[in-house]
């Protein structure tokens, strides 16, 4: 595997907080959306994010280039959003833009905005955060590292140690649950 | 290829992942199955309405409370590790006990010995529990 994050990693393992900050800043926006979209909750998102890479500097030297940097990077969020959800017994929050907005936190809208569109964007947001959140955990996991990491399923069953034909069947269940549930979108 | 087949097998076709025999068998179904065609419709809106969601921006502070966080965490050198971890000090503990000429461990053995602690079983005290168990297994229990 000849991937930047190799040499990055060999410099973290040896402490270089400079090589570490280019790791946070490789990946950090891709890790806080996923696990924003799986926890449903924005802030401990960044809180889990951030968890996640202080375990990456502090396990760097069992980094192996075999495996590729963004798979072991998911596996550890993938266990830590799983031990998140077990520990905390309440459902996790709805998060939509509105409550983005009003928190202060800029959402990066991909056209022009108007009131309208925004209006639209925020329910049709909401509508997929919520359907997201209510589909079982490895139904979950699965189709959003599928759907917004572009992981493979082979990818996909490292990160969640089961097989590919497992991952298989969990996106497609997935997907069945996300097509009744969005019907008045599609 | 049949309709409940090949609906299993939808999802894996709009993400690419049938082999090249798997997808040309799904190619030539839904040319002929309206009723499936419409579901890969179906699943090809869900994927275009999943990407049009937005991205959240994390907080700016974000990258470096995290570099500041990770440069509090203590790394210890091989040395530091050689002479924090327990089993390597209970090893040299035990090494220190048996080989140390003058010290605790040769006067320690000295008086196990005289105590005749380090002798063997046969001369455990009558109703001590090593007294029973030699009496047990030698068949003249109770």
């Amino acid at each position: 595997m000849n991937e930047p994050e190799a040499k990055i990693m060999t410099d973290v393992a040896g402490g270089d907080l400079a090589a570490f900050r280019t790791i946070v800043e490789l990946h950090h926006k891709p890790l806080i959306n996923f696990i924003a979209r799986f926890t449903g909750d924005r802030d401990s998102a960044e809180d889990i994010a951030q968890e996640v890479f202080l375990r990456v500097f502090k396990v760097a030297k069992d980094y192996r280039p075999q495996a590729k940097f963004k798979t072991w990077l998911f596996t550890i969020a993938t266990n830590l959003c799983l031990n998140e959800i077990r520990d905390s017994k309440s459902s996790p929050k709805i998060v939509d833009l509105s409550d983005l907005y009003e928190q202060g936190y800029p959402v990066i809208a991909p056209e022009a905005f108007s009131p309208q569109k925004a209006a639209e964007n925020a329910e049709l947001s909401a509508a997929v955060r919520k359907a997201i959140r209510n589909l079982p955990e490895h139904q979950r996991i699965a189709i959003l590292l599928r759907q917004y990491n572009e992981f493979s399923y082979n990818e996909i069953s490292k990160i969640m140690g089961i097989t590919s034909s497992a991952v298989e069947s969990l996106i497609q269940r997935a997907r069945q649950t996300l097509k009744k549930s969005l019907s008045p979108y599609l | 290829m049949n309709c409940d087949y090949c609906k299993n097998k939808l999802s894996a076709f709009i993400d690419n992942e049938l082999s090249s025999k798997e997808r040309f068998l799904m190619e030539e179904h839904l040319k002929a199955c309206p009723s499936c065609a419409r579901e890969v419709k179906t699943l090809h809106q869900l994927v275009v309405l999943f990407g049009g969601i937005p991205e959240e921006a994390p907080s700016p502070a974000f990258v470096q409370t995290t570099v500041n966080r990770a440069a509090v965490i203590p790394r210890h050198s091989f040395w530091n590790k050689l002479f924090l971890n327990p089993a390597i000090s209970f090893v040299k503990s035990a090494v220190a006990f048996v080989f140390a000429p003058d010290g605790y461990g040769a006067a320690s053995r000295k008086n196990l010995s005289s105590r005749g602690y380090l002798r063997s079983f046969d001369d455990s005290p009558p109703g001590s529990f090593a007294d029973v168990y030699l009496s047990v297994i030698q068949g003249g229990g109770n």
